[in-house]
């Protein structure tokens, strides 16, 4: 990668060669900043449960570093760096959520030291798992961008970052204002995860001492006017009212501004088993304010699940007898609606693939189309050397699985064993192609990215293909999937974020596939150094008992555990998929993945972002579309880029404290 | 006609949604020999305590026997959850296929409607048609680049091109995106593709163009507007060729 490529090498090669894009410095800058932000994210994600994406971040400290302190840095410059920079910060939330498991399952047989076999095998497929997402991504660039013109919300807000110093000092104020905004909401819902544990109490146990959040305004819901004391039936009346509004039973209403969220449902009088709570997440509303009239979709399947299905199924006594009206939403989430959701995606998914073949063939072909031309000329990077990456990916799973797999049972056993392995790695592979797309659509049409669900759904692939047991190998090729999807979807906000600033894409997939590959050996390392801290200090590798908890490798134990039990609602899965299917033979063909997600998602979210969309919408109407998107998109941008800020300095924050 | 479609899709589906809900319920009205063995899914029961929250009578994994189908019965339980999946046990099943029919139905008419609605959009030739989209698209382009051109001094003129710019992509780049209906019915989804995939080629010269701007990159500006004024002029006609 020369320091000053020619700038603009399109379609005509005699371009004026002074304007900055793929410089060194931005590569060096992306590495440096991706690194650090990887290393830090995967700490505190293995502690507080979430990682963020590290575009957003990226673009600001670029401004800061290539335009401010190197004095060159152009917008496209700077859009290298962030992402680079992205590209090795993003496959440490597929890694975190899933290498974890094996240390809580069993920490003995499944120790990861840097001398084990284990460990190097699970970071070849994760390396594996990120040139695969990039390499199956790519070819349906065109498809999303150029042709079905999906809004990957991040992507716009990053892009309305780096155009921020040309787009006019105005707009420059807006996105600021929208970044300060956020940081304020944010500030008292992330600060609590500061926790910290200095004291010591009389017991020798370490008190954490919590820093302010919204549940220290205090806010309650209005206790019940007294009973008399001789009526019996007020007495009655005023238990049945306190038992409604002291769920924890703590002797005071509960909170209506919690921590993170606000329940106005409650407040409201809502039925128990109808949550109407928001999350205060300026993110979701700001993704939800880019996303517009469309993402009202996601909204509606929310609604459907949690205000018509779940109230529905409770009132049928369809609900286990025990679970209290209060319990239904999350029972009913967990039974219900996150498997027909996770079907429905699918199925969405498969549908709006079908349809969008036409679209798809197009791009292929406008892609091989460029195998005759000169190399400046290309403007994508061409399938040979995708096909040549994906190949030496699969070959490094394939090599990852031989090694790990044991000759267990499943729908495999009796096969030799290095032939169950290559199926296991090119089903694997099959299955992150397909994922890598279904993630796409999700966030180029919402934002939002079921990590998890496509996680939880290849586990259990995996381990009906070699056998329950064989958890080592699950995880192994759940791991690549997450790295991989987290990837695909990770690249093409980026992709998005060049469409608008006028990026060469070859540029970015070049330097994309280049440097992918380094951000799970960052996440490994760190992991690898947190169990030998943590191994020091309490005797465990990870999770509970230990700084980092790892919450999200304890939701993925708790599927695998499912698994071995023949706890997998397949049935719910396999309706999800028909439902999914059909519902796109309506307006268009992906709607399945938007109700879908929404069924998958936690509603608090969902709410939120559906807030987001009717802002956008009342916007509209009241000032017009052009200014809804010329000073909307830009504060909302704001929005998103804010949280994301503040989450890493909390993350930082975090670290230093432990 | 659509207001009926959406109408149909959206209570099929919620029908779908809420039959499928009762896959794993096994009712307990059922005779002992479809119940027994099979494994609870959820706890079962409630046992009422004065002081606590109630207790479930059988807890999750607990197979059902007939000690506890008979304690579950006596407690007035109608339904368990189970693991295992029965098609002959699931009470929803003909109303779930009622639910798909109904999808099929209501999207059908969904998007018949939409396809009805298509050629009047697209006979419309006023001023916002796509063709008429593109060329006020392309003559801005062509006005830039003679504003380039003729400038005395480098650089001046990148503000008025970044303005310029932000305005065409704000009217004339937007609407012709939003003519996509207009453009698929006349084109087929392969041939607007094909169109699309030109015109994102120029859209993004153009946007190039604007990012040059702000960096003061005038001979950069200058020669995406080059190649963006050569991109849509040799796709300019595929607009209106499928007519």
């Amino acid at each position: 990668m020369s320091s000053e490529t020619p700038a603009g090498a399109g379609n005509t090669p005699n371009r004026p060669p002074a304007y900055r894009e793929s410089t060194v410095a931005a590569i060096v800058f992306g590495l440096v900043v991706g690194a650090v932000m990887n290393a830090s994210i995967t700490y505190a994600g293995l502690k507080i449960g979430f990682t963020i994406g590290g575009s957003a971040i990226a673009a600001v400290l670029g401004f800061g570093v290539l335009r401010g302190l190197l004095r060159r840095g152009t917008i496209l410059e700077t859009n290298i760096g962030q992402t680079v920079a992205s590209a090795v910060n993003i496959p440490n939330s597929g890694i975190i959520f899933t290498v974890p498991v094996l240390l809580l399952l069993d920490p003995v047989q499944y120790a990861l030291r840097a001398d084990g076999r284990l460990f190097w095998l699970l970071t070849i497929a994760c390396v594996a798992g990120a040139v695969l997402g990039c390499a199956f991504i790519i070819p349906v660039r065109k498809q999303m961008i150029d042709i079905d013109r999906l809004r990957f919300p991040t992507g716009t807000a990053v892009a309305a970052i780096l155009k921020s110093p040309g787009a006019g000092v105005a707009k420059a104020w807006v996105l600021l204002a929208g970044v300060l905004t956020a940081m304020l909401i944010y500030l008292p819902v992330a600060l609590p995860d500061i926790k910290l544990g200095a004291n010591a109490s009389p017991g020798g146990q370490q008190q954490r001492v919590s820093l302010w959040g919204y549940g220290d305004l205090n806010w309650r819901l209005p206790a019940p006017r007294p009973a008399q004391q001789n009526n019996p039936a007020d007495r009655k009346r005023f238990e049945e009212e306190w038992k409604r509004v002291d769920r924890d039973r703590d002797g005071k209403p509960d909170l209506v501004l919690t921590q993170q969220t606000i329940d106005i449902g409650r407040l409201l009088h809502f039925p128990d088993q109808i949550q109407f709570i928001f999350a205060i997440a300026p993110f979701a509303l700001g993704a939800g304010y880019v996303t517009g009239r469309a993402g009202l979709l996601v909204l509606a399947g929310g609604v459907l699940a949690f205000f018509v299905l779940n109230p529905f199924v409770f009132a049928m006594g369809w609900t286990p007898e025990h679970v209290p009206a209060a319990g239904v939403p999350d029972y009913a989430f967990a039974a219900f609606n996150r498997p027909l959701g996770i079907g429905m995606l699918l199925g969405g998914a498969l549908m709006g693939m079908l349809a969008s073949l036409p679209s798809i063939k197009e791009a292929l072909k406008s892609l091989a189309a460029t195998r005759g031309q000169h190399a400046r000329q290309k403007t994508e990077l061409g399938l040979k050397v995708l096909l040549a990456a994906a190949a030496i990916a699969i070959a490094g799973l394939f090599v990852a699985s031989d090694l790990l797999v044991g000759t267990g049972g499943g729908w495999l056993a009796g096969l030799n064993p290095h032939l169950r392995s290559l199926i296991v790695a090119l089903v694997g592979a099959a299955w992150i192609w397909f994922g890598g797309v279904i993630i796409a659509q999700c966030t180029g049409m919402t934002d939002w990215s079921p990590i998890s669900g496509m996680a939880l759904l290849t586990v259990v692939l995996v381990m009906l293909l070699i056998g329950t047991q064989e958890v080592a190998g699950a995880v192994l090729i759940g791991a690549a999937m997450c790295v991989a999807i987290s990837c695909a979807a990770d690249m093409m906000q980026d992709l998005k974020t060049g469409y608008i600033v006028g990026a060469q894409p070859k540029r970015q997939q070049t330097v994309e596939l280049l440097t992918t590959g380094l951000g799970p050996l960052v996440t490994m390392a760190t992991i690898l150094l947190i169990v030998a801290s943590n191994m020091e200090s309490t005797g465990r590798p990870i999770g509970p008992g230990t700084a980092t908890v790892a919450p999200q490798a304890q939701a993925l134990q708790a599927v695998i555990t499912g698994v071995q039990g023949g706890d997998v609602p397949y049935a719910l899965y396999g309706c999800g998929a028909v439902l999914g299917v059909l519902l796109g033979i309506g307006s268009f063909a992906g709607l399945g993945v938007l109700v879908g997600l929404s069924m998958y998602l936690p509603i608090i979210y969902v709410l939120t972002y559906g807030v987001g969309c009717l802002i956008n919408m009342g916007v509209t109407l009241i000032k017009g579309k052009t200014w809804a998107e010329e000073w909307g998109v830009p504060f909302c941008a704001g929005l998103i880029v804010g949280e994301a800020v503040l989450s890493l300095v909390i993350n930082a924050l975090v670290l230093c404290v432990n | 006609m659509k207001t009926l479609g959406q109408l149909v899709l959206w209570g099929s589906l919620a029908g779908g949604v809420l039959s499928a809900a009762t896959a794993y319920l096994a009712p307990l009205s059922a005779p002992d020999e479809k119940l027994l063995g099979l494994t609870l899914a959820a706890p079962a029961g409630r046992i009422e305590k004065p002081d606590a929250a109630p207790l479930p009578i059988a807890r999750k994994d607990q197979q059902i026997s007939a000690e506890l189908l008979s304690e579950l019965r006596s407690a007035g339980v109608r339904n368990v959850r189970v693991k295992q999946f029965g098609i002959g046990r699931w009470r929803g099943k003909w109303f779930f296929l009622l639910s798909l029919v109904g999808l099929a139905v209501g999207g059908t008419l969904v998007r018949f409607s939409n396809m009805s609605g298509r050629p009047r959009q697209g006979e419309k030739t006023s001023a916002d048609s796509p063709e008429h989209l593109l060329q006020k698209i392309q003559s801005t382009v062509e006005h830039l680049r003679s504003t380039v051109a003729d400038m005395s001094q480098p650089g001046a003129g990148m503000e008025q091109i970044r303005h310029e710019i932000t305005q065409l992509q704000q009217t004339h780049m937007a609407a012709f995106v939003e003519a996509r209906p207009v453009l698929v019915a006349r084109l087929g989804l392969a041939g607007y593709a094909r169109l699309m995939d030109s015109y994102a080629a120029a859209e993004r010269q153009i946007n190039r163009a604007w990012s040059a701007a702000a960096d003061n990159a005038h001979e950069e500006a200058a020669a995406c507007l080059d190649e963006a004024s050569a991109l849509l002029q040799e796709r300019g006609s595929e607009a209106s060729s499928g007519r």
